[in-house]
C-alpha cells in the first residue's frame, strides 16, 4: 500500500501535477501523522479522577450475581500458560468464563498501567508485579483483606516474604494482592565441573570450591577465574557469566551484589524491608557500593563468558543450558529449561545453591526476590469483581499451585504446597530426574528473611531501575569507572526522586 | 468557465447568447454547495484523520506544558515551559539526539547508496526481473521485531551465524558484536539496511522505469558514456524518487526502534538509544507523560524540518510556482 502511494507520488511529481509547495505542505502533513501515530500513541490523556487511596473494601454482597465472563492480564510466563490451559475445570467449576491476555513483561505493564490509569476496567483479574505495577498503582488495586476474612481463604499459609513483598504496600496491613509465583535468583552450577575438577580447584585456592552457602563473591570469583585457566574448553568455557545487558536483568543482579555488599541504592533501605520511609534520598555513594561496583566490573569485564554484556535472564539461561558456562546466578524457575533434556545439554549435572555471600556484616543477601501476585481492577462492577476474586482464589489455592508446579514449572508460594510429601521428594532428587524440578534449588532456604534481597516499593522505581542498568552498562562496558558510575547513579536517582 | 466568462465580458460580448440566458443560479443543487464534490468524497478522510491525529497532537502539546503525576493520586500541574528547561540539561535526552544522528546518518547513507545500486542494476537486468525483485524486497515484508529476533541470534556471541563466521576470520573473538558500542551501533544500521533498502530499491525502480529512452539515446548520440549518462541523465531524474525514499526512510529511522529494543535495548553504555527509544521510555514505560510529550513534540518538530530539508535539498526549486 506504502508502495503504491509512493508511486503514485512519484508520478505526480514527475509530471508536474504537484507543484513543490504543495509537495512540502502534503508531507509536512505526512510527517505529522506519522510521527505522531508514532510517538504518542497510547500515551492519551491524564487519566480519570483519582483512584482514591482508601485501604478499606466492601466485597460484593451475597445478593450480587458474579459476571458470567472475566479479562486476566499477566505476563505470558509458563505458570500462567499452564494455569490458562486448566482454566476450563475453573469455568466448569463456576460457569465463568476467563480470557487471557498475556505478553512479555513490558508489554503486560505498559497495557496494564495505562488501563488503571484511564480507569478504563478493561481487565478485571491482574497479574501484578510488585515493582512494575503493585507500587506505582496500588491505589487502583481492590483491598482484599475483607475478601480474605469473608471467605475463610488461608492467606497466612503463603510464605511470609510473599505476603510482605507482593501482597501489601501500604505498610498498614492493606492486603491488594494474592501470592501467585515467585521466581527468585540463586546460583546454578555444574555438577560435572566440579565432580571432575572441584578437588584440584579446592587444593589450589584453599577453600572450598564448589560453590556452596558459605563461599563469598570475592571466592565466586577466584573459582571461576580459575575454571577459565584450568578447565578444557570442551567441558566448558567459561566459569561464570551474566546478565550485564543493558536491561532490568543487569539491574537486579547489580543490586543482589550491591546489597550483599552493604550498599544501597537509596539511603535508609538495605535491601529488607520494601516499605521506604518518607524522606528518602539516593545512595550508591558508600563506600560498600562503590566496592560492590569495582566488583562487578572486574567479575563480568575480566572474568565472565564475553557475551554477558550483550545477554539478559534468557541470554545467560541459553548459555548455561548450552554447557557453555560452569556457574551463573540466574532466576530459579529456569531450573525447568536446565533440567530438561531436549533443552538443555546440562540437564544431568545442574545443581543449585544460594548465591554467594557479601563482605557485608551486618546484613545477609544470598537471592534476590522475583514473585509477583495477581488482585482485582477496583474500577470494574461488583459483579465482575466477585467472579474476579472467585478466579484467583481458585488460582492461587494450594490445589492448583501443586498442579501449575507439575504441569508447567509454576514457583508455588504456598507453605502447605512444600509440605506435601510428593513436593518434599522431588525437591531431594536431581534435577533432571525430578518431576517438578522447580523444588529442586533451595528455594525455601533462599526465601528466608534473612538470606533474601528485595527491591523496595517505590512508585518510580521502574525509572530508578533504568538508571541503574543504563549506568551499569556504562561501568561494564569500560566506558564509566565504578567510582563515577555510582555518582551519576547517585545525580539521576536524586533528579528523579 | 469563470476565465472565459470574463474574457467575453472583457470584450463586450455578453449578449451573444441565443435564447434565453441561462441561470447563473442554475445547475444542480451538488454544484451550489460552496465545496467542491471532490471535497466532500475526502471530508470523511479529513474527519478520521483530524480525530486520529489533530486531537491527539494538541493533547500533546496540552501535555508537554504539564507534570502528570498518576502516584499516590492522579494529577496533573501547569508547569509552563519546565518540561522544556529540564531537557535542555538533560544529558540522557542530548545522548539520545547524538546517537540517533549516528543512526540515521548511517543508515540513510547506507539504504540510499546500495538501494540506487541495486535498483539501477536490476533495471538493467534483462531475464529474470522480477524474480530478483522478489527476493530483494523479502526481508521488506517481515516484522521490525522478527527482524530484532532473527538477528540476535545471528548475532549471539556463543551460537550465532554470523558471529561464528567472523570468528573464523579473528574478528569479534572475544568481544560480542552487540556487546561493544561501536559494533553495536554498526550492527543495528546493518540489520536496518538489511531490511528496509528493498523499499528504496522498489521506488527508484519505478522511477528508472519511467525515465524515456530517447533522453538516453539523445545523450548516446551526443557521445555520453555510461557514467555521463547516469550523472546527467538518471540521477537528476531520480530525484524526485529520492526525495520521497529519504523523506520515508528518515521518517520511520526517527520513530520506529523495535530492532533497537529487541537487540541492544539502547545499550551497550546506551550507544544504541536512539531518541524514539527514549520517548517511548519516558512516556509510556515511566508514563511521564508530561516530560514525555515534551520530548516526543521535539522529535516530531525535528522530523518535520528533516523531512522539509530533503525535500528542499534534492528537489531545489524544482515545482515552484510559476
Amino acid at each position: 500500500m506504502i508502495i503504491y502511494n509512493d508511486c503514485k507520488l512519484c508520478e505526480g511529481m514527475s509530471r508536474e501535477h504537484i507543484d513543490r509547495r504543495t509537495f512540502i505542505r502534503t508531507t509536512g502533513a505526512a510527517a505529522t501523522v506519522a510521527t505522531i501515530a508514532g510517538c504518542s500513541g497510547g500515551g492519551g490523556g491524564g487519566g480519570g479522577g483519582g483512584g482514591g487511596e482508601s485501604g478499606t473494601s466492601s466485597p460484593p454482597g451475597e445478593d450480587v450475581e458474579p459476571a458470567d465472563k472475566i479479562q486476566y492480564i499477566g505476563e505470558n510466563t509458563p505458570p500462567t500458560k499452564a494455569l490458562r490451559s486448566i482454566t476450563d475445570r475453573f469455568t466448569e467449576e463456576t460457569g465463568i468464563e476467563v480470557e487471557y491476555t498475556l505478553s512479555p513483561l513490558l508489554n503486560y505493564t505498559e497495557t496494564l498501567a495505562s488501563d488503571l490509569t484511564s480507569e478504563a476496567g478493561n481487565y478485571d483479574a491482574l497479574y501484578v508485579d510488585p515493582y512494575n505495577i503493585g507500587a506505582p498503582y496500588y491505589t487502583d488495586l481492590e483491598p482484599l483483606n475483607a475478601y480474605i476474612e469473608d471467605n475463610d481463604y488461608d492467606y497466612e499459609d503463603h510464605i511470609e516474604i510473599h505476603r510482605i513483598a507482593c501482597s501489601e504496600y501500604e505498610g498498614d496491613g492493606t492486603i491488594r494482592g494474592l501470592p501467585y509465583d515467585c521466581p527468585t535468583i540463586l546460583l546454578a552450577y555444574r555438577g560435572d565441573v566440579f565432580d571432575e575438577y572441584g578437588d584440584q580447584a579446592t587444593s589450589d585456592l584453599g577453600f572450598e570450591a564448589e560453590p556452596n552457602p558459605d563461599m563469598t563473591w570475592s571466592q565466586y570469583m577466584q573459582v571461576a577465574r580459575w575454571i577459565n585457566e584450568n578447565v578444557p574448553d570442551d567441558m566448558v568455557e567459561y566459569g561464570t557469566g551474566h546478565m550485564a545487558k543493558q536491561h532490568q536483568s543487569l539491574a537486579n543482579e547489580f543490586e543482589m551484589i550491591q546489597w550483599s555488599f552493604g550498599g544501597t541504592q537509596l539511603k535508609g533501605f538495605d535491601g529488607k524491608d520494601p516499605i521506604l520511609p518518607d524522606d528518602i534520598s539516593a545512595g550508591f555513594t558508600d563506600d560498600a557500593s562503590i566496592q560492590a561496583a569495582e566488583f562487578y566490573q572486574e567479575l563480568v569485564n575480566e572474568v565472565a563468558h564475553p557475551g554477558s554484556t550483550t545477554w539478559g535472564w534468557a541470554g545467560v539461561a541459553e548459555a548455561f543450558a548450552g554447557g557453555k558456562l560452569a556457574m551463573a546466578p540466574e532466576w530459579h524457575e529456569f531450573n525447568g529449561m536446565f533440567a530438561d533434556p531436549e533443552a538443555s545439554d546440562v540437564a544431568e549435572s545442574v545443581r543449585w545453591t544460594l548465591a554467594p555471600k557479601g563482605p557485608a556484616e551486618n546484613r545477609n543477601v544470598q537471592s534476590h526476590y522475583g514473585g509477583s501476585s495477581i488482585g482485582i481492577n477496583r474500577h470494574i462492577s461488583p459483579e465482575k469483581k466477585k467472579a474476579a476474586w472467585m478466579f484467583i482464589e481458585w488460582a492461587t489455592s494450594e490445589e492448583i499451585q501443586t498442579e501449575l508446579l507439575k504441569q508447567a514449572g509454576g514457583t508455588p508460594t504456598r507453605q502447605s504446597v512444600y509440605d506435601r510429601s510428593e513436593v518434599k521428594e522431588a525437591s531431594e532428587m536431581p534435577a533432571a530426574e525430578s518431576p517438578m524440578p522447580n523444588v529442586v534449588p533451595p528455594i525455601l532456604e533462599g526465601w528466608k528473611l534473612d538470606n533474601v534481597g528485595q527491591r523496595p516499593h517505590h512508585p518510580d522505581w521502574l525509572q530508578l531501575e533504568e538508571v541503574i542498568y543504563s549506568e551499569g552498562s556504562a561501568m561494564v562496558s569500560g566506558d564509566s569507572s565504578p567510582e563515577e558510575t555510582m555518582q551519576t547513579c547517585a545525580n539521576r536517582f536524586g533528579n528523579i526522586l | 468557465m469563470v476565465k472565459h466568462q470574463q474574457t467575453m465580458e472583457g470584450s463586450g460580448v455578453r449578449s451573444a447568447y441565443v435564447g434565453e440566458e441561462p441561470d447563473e443560479a442554475g445547475g444542480s443543487t451538488l454544484e451550489s454547495v460552496p465545496v467542491s464534490f471532490e471535497m466532500l468524497l475526502l471530508l470523511p478522510s479529513v474527519i478520521i484523520l483530524a480525530v486520529l491525529s489533530i486531537i491527539p497532537l494538541v493533547a500533546m502539546i496540552y501535555l508537554s506544558f504539564h507534570e502528570v503525576n498518576f502516584t499516590p493520586v492522579e494529577e496533573q500541574i501547569f508547569i509552563g515551559v519546565e518540561n522544556y528547561a529540564q531537557m535542555v540539561g538533560d544529558g540522557s535526552f542530548w545522548n539520545a539526539w547524538k546517537v540517533t544522528v549516528v543512526y540515521v546518518g548511517g543508515s540513510l547513507s547506507l539504504q540510499l547508496g546500495l538501494g540506487v545500486f541495486i535498483a539501477v542494476m536490476l533495471h538493467r537486468v534483462t531475464a529474470g526481473e522480477n524474480l530478483f525483485t522478489s527476493i530483494i524486497i523479502m526481508p521488506m515484508m517481515i516484522a521490525p521485531v522478527v527482524v530484532g529476533l532473527i538477528w540476535q541470534f545471528l548475532l549471539d556471541p556463543s551460537f550465532g551465524l554470523y558471529t561464528y563466521l567472523l570468528n573464523q576470520v579473528g574478528l569479534f573473538v572475544n568481544q560480542p558484536i552487540l556487546g561493544d558500542s561501536d559494533s553495536a551501533m554498526a550492527a543495528v544500521i546493518l540489520m536496518d539496511t538489511w531490511q528496509w533498502t528493498p523499499l528504496i530499491v522498489l521506488i527508484v525502480l519505478a522511477r528508472l522505469k519511467s525515465i524515456p529512452q530517447h533522453l538516453y539515446e539523445a545523450a548516446r548520440v551526443d557521445g555520453a558514456t555510461g557514467i555521463t549518462q547516469f550523472r546527467y541523465v538518471t540521477l537528476p531524474l531520480l530525484k524526485p524518487a529520492i526525495a520521497i525514499a529519504l523523506l520515508l526512510r528518515s521518517m520511520d529511522l526517527m520513530r520506529y526502534f523495535a530492532k533497537v529494543f529487541i537487540t541492544t535495548g539502547g545499550g551497550p553504555s546506551s550507544s544504541t538509544k536512539i531518541i524514539g527509544l527514549y520517548v517511548y521510555e519516558q512516556a509510556l514505560r515511566f508514563f511521564n507523560l508530561g516530560y514525555g510529550s515534551a520530548a516526543g513534540l521535539v522529535l516530531l518538530i525535528v522530523t518535520i524540518l528533516m523531512g522539509l530539508a530533503f525535500v528542499e535539498a534534492t528537489m531545489g526549486g524544482a515545482g515552484d510556482d510559476e
